[in-house]
């Protein structure tokens, strides 16, 4: 038995080591993949390992890099991060598998694009065709800068951020660009969102860098540089299949419905029930932890809905059946309506025109609007990108423009979250008239496919429960 | 705490741990309901409609008396189940003297209202489930026919036609929860297969002693698969193995070579024939494309694997009448994913019926790029050749091929 109680905590150890050890490229890189992204695609996902994030980020580079480069007319991309931020906020970090460095990408014809870490470290270096390294004379507290005097008398720079773009002059002429995307901003705003608002965005080069740049790329190939803030975004936005399905794989590994058998009216009490509130027969909000759930009830939490039915009745309250009904007809708008190739903004505009054909009444406002026609049931809408990268592109009136403004690719991941709204008017005389109703907030994951929009795992739930 | 209380807490413990470590690691997942739920859901939703379109089928009569291939997508194992196609953007979903799912079928009737319902509905073409040329897709009874076609009266029974095609295009149609899955399942068959050639100790291990489909040939072509054939070192193994869920499956191939006494990497025929395996690779991933069929597509990949100066060969058999210097390459890209549709589906291969090859790929089919390379080794005598086989799960989108894992990475050493 001595043994034994030596053996399983020996092994319990050795389990957890692996676990934690599983991802310590991308532990380096960023402390989770979600620490810079929006969404779900991080480090709990078990399916996230170094091989499939590596995966993804060759996938990317095969199949988007050629055609984001192309659409946007850019035969050369030169990205920089800044080796004394650790990364920073950089968006592109995850996509380059590098915290630091000046990485070029040159369309040179054919079907893939070269691929140059051309100062700097990464963890992948197999997707890269060439990759040369951090330069030796980058860091002044090793005095490696004396090596380089040593090694060239004579030649003095002006500070030890030349060196990282070293021999830039001639890589760049000898591919001769016409265009050079360059990641600073032009014309967007800097913060990515209300939700990821430490991300720089497209804004990551540091004004001394730019300066560096140009005067390393000098006068002829400077006046080519143009801002890569679209190409950026644009390249965040689009989706492979591997990414697909790491998104699915995380939400199958989400919460599944909460299922409520075991209320027994008029003893069960909210705390047993835990993280919900009832709303009762008068339409009235309970709480308290103490309540005894009562006939009539409508139990409502983040992981599903139930209604305890009175006395002699065989089936929900018609206004809740009614409420549940135009969820599923708004649902329906959505998975009709949600394709391939439109602008974020287009598509929320077409959504908004079919919910007002179908009777709705769409507003941008995440609560009860008691403006509005209280006979029309109210929807908002925010459905983000989801999954990896950033919020846009965005079917929504939220967030910056050019969320909107972004088109939606294939396999878009992005939240199917929506907010439905209804007065019950059988509510008004308990509730002095102060517009009680019904509401509720969905936030599942869907793609966007060549065939339109597909649920991409389980929803947290559909129906209401009935408790006999 | 009391000792009792330390070692239950610490027997717990390790049981949850390996068991979490045990669930990772091995090849059958347990089914999630919510799930399974899902992809029905979807199925009937996004790929039935495009199936009945595209056949020209307006109803859709499948008579079910138990387990078949189509017990998981319809829920259901016993009943007759009614799809028509009554315009708009989804199929109506009935079921007649059957129980189902009520959120995935719209209604539920007698099988006495057969002849009503059909009438109501006025089909022009009904596909019923039965085959003059693929035997398991052969399905109603004949008893069962002779009843349909009586009840349906001349009529309608003028307009029945075999939905042999419709079954499976159903059956090839992937949604995005099942991509999902795939990729989910072939990243767990990817760890299976290292974790066997993990166990294999030179001149101790034998073809039997590994899990799944384990094969050596030699340079003569003569092959030990799966028997007691005991690993050498110059072996150059090939091991497939699958994981699944339910009806859901995928299998993966890996490529192991056990290094010779002082050998210290592989060498240079073995790391030539990998690099044979990555050019192919390239090759099937620009050319095979949605839409074509699979017939189609091999005539442009027999073309374009001989440009690139291989010898296409249409048996698994190394070709002695070949250039002897031109390395022979054979194909078998079959579907995968659901276990059932690995046969009668669409499929890119020299093998299998005709019938296989005329089915158009569909869009965001999954399949293998399976496909195998005989390398001669002129060094090692006339007709000596090395064989690799390739196996990996892919799907086809608007952009060609793509990887929803990572695909074999390279001939693995074993010391």
């Amino acid at each position: 038995m001595n043994k034994a109680r030596v053996l399983l905590p020996f092994i319990c150890f050795l389990f957890l080591v692996q676990a934690l050890n599983a991802q310590p490229q991308y532990r380096d890189l960023m402390w989770g993949i979600s620490d810079a992204y929006y969404g779900m695609f991080d480090e709990n996902n078990p399916y996230a390992t170094v091989e499939m994030l590596n995966h993804v980020r060759r996938e990317r580079f095969y199949l988007i890099l050629p055609r984001v480069m192309r659409e946007h007319q850019v035969d050369m991309w030169i990205h920089v991060i800044r080796p004394w931020s650790w990364g920073g906020t950089d968006p592109l970090r995850y996509e380059f598998g590098s915290k630091s460095g000046v990485f070029i990408f040159t369309d040179r014809g054919g079907d893939r694009i070269e691929r140059v870490v051309f100062e700097g470290q990464v963890v992948d270096p197999g997707a890269y065709d060439i990759v040369r390294g951090e330069s030796k004379f980058i860091n002044l507290e090793n005095y490696e800068i004396m090596d380089y005097l040593a090694e060239n008398p004579g030649k003095t720079l002006e500070s030890e951020l030349d060196f990282r773009f070293m021999g830039l002059r001639e890589f760049v002429a000898e591919r001769d660009p016409k265009r050079i995307a360059v990641n600073y901003v032009e014309s967007l705003s800097l913060p990515e969102g209300s939700e990821t608002f430490t991300m720089a965005l497209t804004d990551g080069i540091s004004y001394t860098d730019y300066i560096q740049l140009r005067k390393a790329l000098g006068e002829k190939y400077a006046k080519r540089m143009v801002s890569a803030e679209h190409l950026i975004l644009d390249y965040l936005s689009r989706r492979v299949a591997s990414e697909v399905v790491l998104y699915g794989i995380s939400g199958n590994l989400r919460e599944r419905p909460r299922k409520f058998d075991k209320v027994v009216p008029g003893v069960t009490t909210l705390s047993e029930i835990g993280d919900a509130y009832v709303l009762n027969k008068d339409g009235r909000r309970i709480t308290s932890q103490d309540y005894v759930i009562q006939r009539g009830d409508l139990i409502i939490s983040w992981r599903g809905w139930a209604y305890v039915l009175r006395q002699g009745e065989k089936d929900i309250p018609p206004y809740i059946k009614k409420f549940w009904d135009d969820i599923e007809r708004i649902r329906g708008i959505l998975l009709e309506n949600i394709k391939v190739g439109p602008t974020g903004r287009e598509t929320v505009d077409l959504l908004i025109r079919k919910l007002e054909e179908a009777g709705f009444s769409h507003h941008d406002r995440q609560f009860y609007d008691r403006c509005h026609n209280p006979q029309k049931t109210q929807v908002a809408l925010d459905m983000h990108a989801e999954g990896k990268g950033v919020l846009a592109p965005r079917i929504s009136h939220l967030g910056p423009k050019w969320h909107s403004n972004i088109n939606l690719r294939l396999f878009h991941t992005f939240a199917i979250e929506y907010f439905v709204f209804m007065a019950v008017p059988e509510w008004a005389k308990a509730n002095n008239f102060t517009g009680q109703h019904l509401q509720v907030m969905f936030h599942d994951g869907a793609v966007v496919t060549g065939r339109g929009m597909e649920i991409a795992y389980p929803e947290r739930y559909r129906k209401i429960q009935i408790i006999q | 705490m009391s000792k009792i209380k330390v070692k239950i807490f610490l027997i717990s413990l390790a049981v949850l741990i390996l068991g979490q470590g045990f669930f990772v690691l091995g090849q059958e997942l347990e089914a999630d309901p919510y799930l399974m739920k899902l992809i029905r859901q979807e199925k009937f939703r996004v790929i039935l409609p495009q199936v009945m379109r595209e056949n020209k089928v307006d109803m859709w009569i499948y008579v079910k008396r138990g387990d078949d291939p189509l017990s998981f997508e319809l829920g259901s194992d016993s009943g007759i189940f009614i799809f028509t196609d009554r315009g708009g953007k989804r199929i109506e979903r009935a079921v007649l003297g059957g129980r189902g799912d009520r959120d995935l079928y719209d209604l539920f009737a007698s099988e006495d209202d057969l002849p009503q319902f059909v009438a109501e509905r006025d089909p022009k073409r009904i596909a019923v489930n039965y085959s003059k040329e693929r035997p398991k897709l052969n399905i109603i009874s004949e008893e069962d026919f002779h009843k349909l076609v009586h009840a349906l009266g001349e009529k309608y029974a003028q307009r029945v036609v075999p939905a042999d095609r419709l079954i499976v295009d159903f059956l090839a149609g992937r949604t995005m929860c099942e991509i999902a899955l795939f990729g989910e399942l072939s990243i767990i068959s990817a760890k299976a297969i290292e974790k066997e050639f993990d166990k294999i100790v030179p001149g101790v291990t034998k073809l039997s002693d590994l899990k799944g489909n384990v094969f050596v040939r030699d340079p003569d072509g003569n092959e030990h698969n799966n028997d007691d054939y005991v690993i050498q070192r110059g072996d150059l193994i090939g091991l497939l193995l699958d994981a699944h869920m339910l009806d859901f499956s995928e299998h993966n191939g890996g490529i192991a070579y056990v290094l010779r006494e002082g050998e210290t990497h592989l060498p240079p025929e073995v790391q030539k024939i990998w690099e044979h395996a990555l050019t192919l690779r390239n090759i099937f991933r620009k050319n095979i494309k949605a839409g074509l069929t699979g017939g189609e597509i091999l005539k442009t990949l027999i073309q374009k694997i001989e440009e690139a100066g291989y010898v296409y060969i249409d048996k698994d058999i190394y070709d002695r009448n070949a250039d002897p210097l031109k390395t022979q390459v054979h194909i078998d890209f079959h579907a995968m994913g659901r276990i059932i549709s690995q046969e009668d589906a669409p499929r890119i291969s020299p093998l299998g019926p005709d019938w296989c090859r005329s089915f158009k790929i569909p869009l965001y089919h999954t399949f293998t790029l399976e496909y195998m390379i005989h390398m001669p080794v002129p060094e090692w005598g006339k007709g000596k050749h090395l064989y690799i086989c390739v196996h990996d799960g892919v799907m086809v989108t608007e952009r060609g091929v793509e990887f929803p894992y990572p695909p074999l990475q390279k001939i693995r050493a074993i010391r």
